[in-house]
């Protein structure tokens, strides 16, 4: 774990709170600008909404008639990351399609407003978008084919965390700020604790951005500033297999279960939008009616859902900014908010960036730096626009020397052209640690030297072990394997197993019936019966 | 087609039930649909581990009395627990498989992640324990396969250590393993068991095992020896020369392999018949008897019997489905003991007593099955369908499927 949470000196030019996508992103802009950056995050790397959504790579069609301006920030951040972040992007378009329920004048109102936003649009012959994609129900009685894909949001922060790191930025996990150091009316730094020591220590800097989504009203409050957030919870399933090759969605206004992104190996299909207390965000659980709503929905886009196991449920948090009464949080604007303190509270040294989504990270991230740079009279252009990620930057090699054509096209999906540093040299190197999504331990040991990784969450978030058809049910015994020799306590790297298990099993207990009971049934005879482990694995 | 006795299923309970039938000469076949849960073996025939307050079970004979009347061996009562477990045992030396436990004081199995389970037996050639302190061995040498990711060394020797056996790591390197890894997927227990098949590997390996094993007075291996008989279990100790044991690998294990192929064996040798590949559809019942039941792979065939047993096994076997209405016995429709909804079937800790693990179909004390809440005559269910009992937390799985077997053919 070399590169994990070293040792960091105390002055920085801007300190960054937040390891989802937003701060990932301000911290590559921040250090492409030749700030000295850190970053600070309190649990994983993407362990809020960037971890939980749809990956999906907007068109901003979804938007286009209900809220133009994200929809034209979509369109345009979408052909931006198909530039820069190839490596995390499957090109495979999307269709708004409408069923016989639905009303197909809106069809025309659809088409209108994406052509209005910049985003094309095109109607297709319900026959054909049958043909181009055979999922979707046959009784469709439209069909809109627009530049929707699927993204990796996981790959997508890693890739802008290596970069902020190559510019010199310092990225801490597992480090949380307990308080904003407030002198004269302005935040000159922050008080951390390592939440796996417990140790406390400070670190400072004339800006300091909060870039911590939903909890970000949280941090906030910790100077006494009130935002006004809107805690929406969004609930999704992920499916066993990938039932589809296009994005599907729904061709009306945005409601629930009307998203079917494939990613990879599997389907996820979503979401609902329902506002939850703030003090519950911690704690997301999706319930049996938002698991009963989002199969209603999704099995009229794509009838085989109803015949394909779900192998999870999860629920994310969108850090929407209040504005109205909206119930659900459906009509809030998923515009950019960059609050700068000084001008709204009278704090200087402190910027909020919030609202927006996962499409539109890199502007926010623009805006933020802008201000920043602003703040303290640094001169420097965005580049982000056009400078390539880690791992789209260079060619993927013609040769694929001495590793696995399987394992290499995995890690290459996963790590664009970063694969390189991925050593497959000795036969335990190319041994299949994730047979469902192809993980050798040599990408494992990469991902453990070079990823932030101190445990088998981590790992995942990396590498995607665990994330497959399986859920885990050999691949995280042999990762533990792997984590111990790589110098974890065998005592603790046990403890961490069954963490990460129950942790799986988090996800498949909304939905534990049929095959998923059987599923369940099956890693629990392997975990506790064969291989002995439960709760209280310490004491043994 | 017509037999004596049908049973229905492949696992544990219905080749024991098998045997006992057989060897009382009753003309029996086995409807086996594919992979049973063998495969998951871990090498031991757990009788019961664990009370229902959780605390570890010394003498199970002690413990069973106490257990709740819903509970197979509560069933069947404790005697006649005594007597299966002899009975097991006779039927064990007949296949020619070698235990090592006493029904009337567990012992302890090591787990392939270093932790021991108390249990009943153990194949007499795997690590076992009666004192979970300490090992036999002060000094033992730990062998794996190099590239074989399922067998957690790191794990089984800080295990070891904490019992005061000192472990000599050793990883070694087969030269001809390249071949098998040059495809990453197929590293399985199987396919290196297969391996140690061909003289030259095992020889290679038992060669590079001496000279890496120091003073140790025991050798621990991957158990991926024993595939077809014993052929690569007695070679491997002989070459090693010194005291050889196996510690249970991650699925598919080995052990299963080798206890499933000496009862087949046994099976077929009193004269029970095999239906491999048998896909039972559904049963009729008149009178509060089964009749016949259909097959797919017997198309247009009634297969008729005087008696029916069925160990078609739990959720993950396919022997209890469910969906958000309820829970079903998918062959004959059985009555099937359960509360709540699909949310209440489970708790928020993957390792807590789960619900549904008590889930299963509702039999008299006899074993018979219910459905519509009358019992049916002819019609037996034994082994991991019945309810009333968490297998996980009492450690009891392959307990009672031997031991409702052998009651159950007692009975016929």
């Amino acid at each position: 774990m070399s590169e994990n949470n070293k040792p960091f000196s105390q002055e920085y030019d801007v300190i960054i709170i937040g390891g989802g996508i937003t701060g990932a992103g301000t911290a590559r802009d921040c250090a492409l600008r030749g700030l000295k950056v850190l970053l600070v995050e309190r649990f994983d790397f993407t362990h809020g909404a960037t971890g939980r959504n749809h990956g999906l790579l907007h068109s901003g069609a979804r938007y286009a008639v209900t809220d133009q301006e994200s929809a034209e920030e979509c369109i345009g951040e979408n052909m931006i990351l198909r530039q820069i972040a190839r490596h995390c992007i499957e090109e495979t378009d999307g269709l708004f399609v409408t069923l016989p329920e639905d009303d197909l004048d809106y069809q025309a109102t659809f088409v209108e407003a994406c052509q209005r936003a910049g985003i094309s649009a095109e109607i297709i012959d319900p026959a054909e978008a049958r043909i181009i994609e055979p999922s979707v129900n046959p009784t469709i009685i439209g069909a809109v084919r627009v530049p929707d894909a699927s993204i990796d949001p996981f790959t997508l922060t890693v890739a802008n965390l290596l970069d902020a790191r190559r510019y010199g930025a310092v990225t801490l996990t597992y480090h949380e700020v307990v308080e904003l150091i407030v002198e004269n009316a302005c935040v000159t730094g922050v008080k951390l604790r390592n939440n796996l020591t417990g140790e406390i220590s400070a670190a400072y800097a004339p800006v300091t951005v909060n870039a911590a989504g939903i909890w970000g009203t949280l941090v906030a409050k910790q100077a006494g500033i009130v935002i006004n957030m809107f805690p929406a919870k969004g609930s999704l399933l992920i499916f066993s297999r990938r039932v589809n090759n296009m994005v599907i969605n729904r061709c009306r206004k945005p409601a629930n279960g009307d998203i079917l992104v494939p990613d990879k190996i599997v389907s996820m299909l979503g979401t609902t939008s329902d506002r939850v207390p703030i003090t519950e965000i911690d704690n997301m659980r999706v319930t049996p009616e938002e698991v009963t709503i989002l199969l209603k929905e999704g099995v009229k886009m794509v009838p085989a859902l109803a015949r394909t196991r779900i192998l999870r449920a999860y629920a994310g948090v969108r850090p929407l900014v209040a504005s109205d009464d909206d119930p659900s949080g459906r009509s809030i604007s998923r515009g950019i908010v960059c609050l700068d303190h000084k001008e709204r509270d009278g704090l200087e040294g402190f910027i909020t960036i919030t609202g927006g989504k996962l499409m539109t990270y890199r502007l926010m991230a623009e805006r933020a730096t802008d201000l920043v740079c602003k703040k303290i009279n640094k001169v420097g252009a965005c580049t982000t626009a056009i400078l390539p990620l880690p791992g789209s930057d260079e060619k993927l090699p013609k040769k694929r020397g001495k590793q696995h054509a399987v394992t290499l096209k995995a890690a290459q999906e996963r790590h664009g052209s970063l694969t390189k540093e991925i050593k497959e040299n000795t036969i335990e190197d190319k041994s299949m640690v994730c047979e469902c999504e192809h993980a050798s331990v040599g990408e494992m040991k990469y991902a453990i030297e070079k990823l932030h990784v101190t445990n088998l969450t981590n790992l995942r978030r990396r590498t995607r072990m665990g994330m497959g058809s399986c859920q885990g049910k050999l691949c995280a015994c042999r990762a533990a394997s792997l984590l111990c020799k790589a110098g974890d306590d065998a005592d603790a790297a046990l403890a961490d197993l069954t963490a990460f298990m129950n942790e799986r099993w988090k996800g498949m207990r909304p939905i534990a019936w049929g095959s998923t009971l059987s599923e369940a049934q099956l890693t629990t005879l392997i975990y506790e019966g064969l291989c002995g482990l439960s709760m209280n694995q310490k004491k043994t | 087609m017509k037999y004596d006795v049908i049973v229905i299923g492949g696992g544990m309970s219905a080749i024991m039930c098998g045997i006992a039938l057989a060897s009382k000469g009753k003309n029996v076949a086995l409807m086996v649909k594919g992979q049973s849960k063998f495969n998951f073996s871990s090498g031991s025939i757990d009788l019961l581990g664990f009370d229902e307050q959780g605390n570890e079970v010394l003498n199970p004979f002690d413990a069973i009395g106490s257990l709740s009347a819903s509970h197979p061996y509560s069933k069947m009562g404790v005697e006649n627990v005594a007597h299966n477990a002899a009975m097991a045992s006779v039927i064990f030396s007949g296949a020619d498989l070698g235990f090592y436990g006493d029904s009337s004081c567990n012992h302890y199995r090591m787990t392939p992640m270093g932790i021991l389970r108390p249990t009943w037996l153990t194949l007499d050639d795997y690590v076992t324990t009666d004192d979970p302190k300490s090992l036999p061995w002060r000094k033992a040498a730990l062998v794996n396969i190099h590239g074989f990711l399922d067998f957690s060394a790191d794990f089984i020797a800080a295990a070891m250590a904490r019992m005061g056996c000192e472990c000599q790591m050793c990883d070694i390197k087969l030269g001809t393993i390249d071949k098998l890894s040059s495809n990453p997927t197929v590293m399985r227990s199987t396919a290196v068991a297969k391996l140690m098949q061909n003289d030259g590997v095992l020889n290679d390996l038992a060669r590079k095992v001496r000279s890496n094993m120091g003073d140790a007075e025991v050798v621990m291996l991957p158990a991926v020896f024993g595939l077809d008989g014993d052929d690569t279990v007695t070679k491997i100790a002989h070459h090693v020369k010194t005291p050889v044991r196996f510690v249970s690998t991650l699925p598919p294990s080995i052990a299963g392999t080798r206890l499933l192929s000496k009862l087949r064996k046994l099976f077929v040798k009193n004269g029970g018949t095999f239906l491999l590949g048998s896909m039972v559809k559904n049963g009729k019942i008149v009178d509060n008897r089964v009749v016949s039941i259909e097959a797919k792979n017997f198309p247009d065939q009634d297969i008729v019997a005087e008696n029916f047993v069925l160990a078609t096994g739990s959720f993950m076997s396919g022997g209890l489905q469910s969906n958000t209405a309820g829970i079903t016995e998918p062959i004959f429709g059985l009555d099937v003991d359960y509360a709540g909804k699909s949310g209440e079937w489970s708790k928020e800790c993957m390792f807590d007593a789960q619900p549904y693990m008590e889930f299963g179909v509702a039999t008299d004390n006899e074993f018979h099955a219910i459905k519509d809440g009358k019992v049916i005559e002819n019609l037996y269910a034994i082994g991991s369908i019945l309810s009333g009992h968490n297998s996980l937390k009492l450690a009891d799985d392959t307990g009672v499927a031997v031991m409702t077997a052998l009651q159950v053919a007692r009975q016929m």
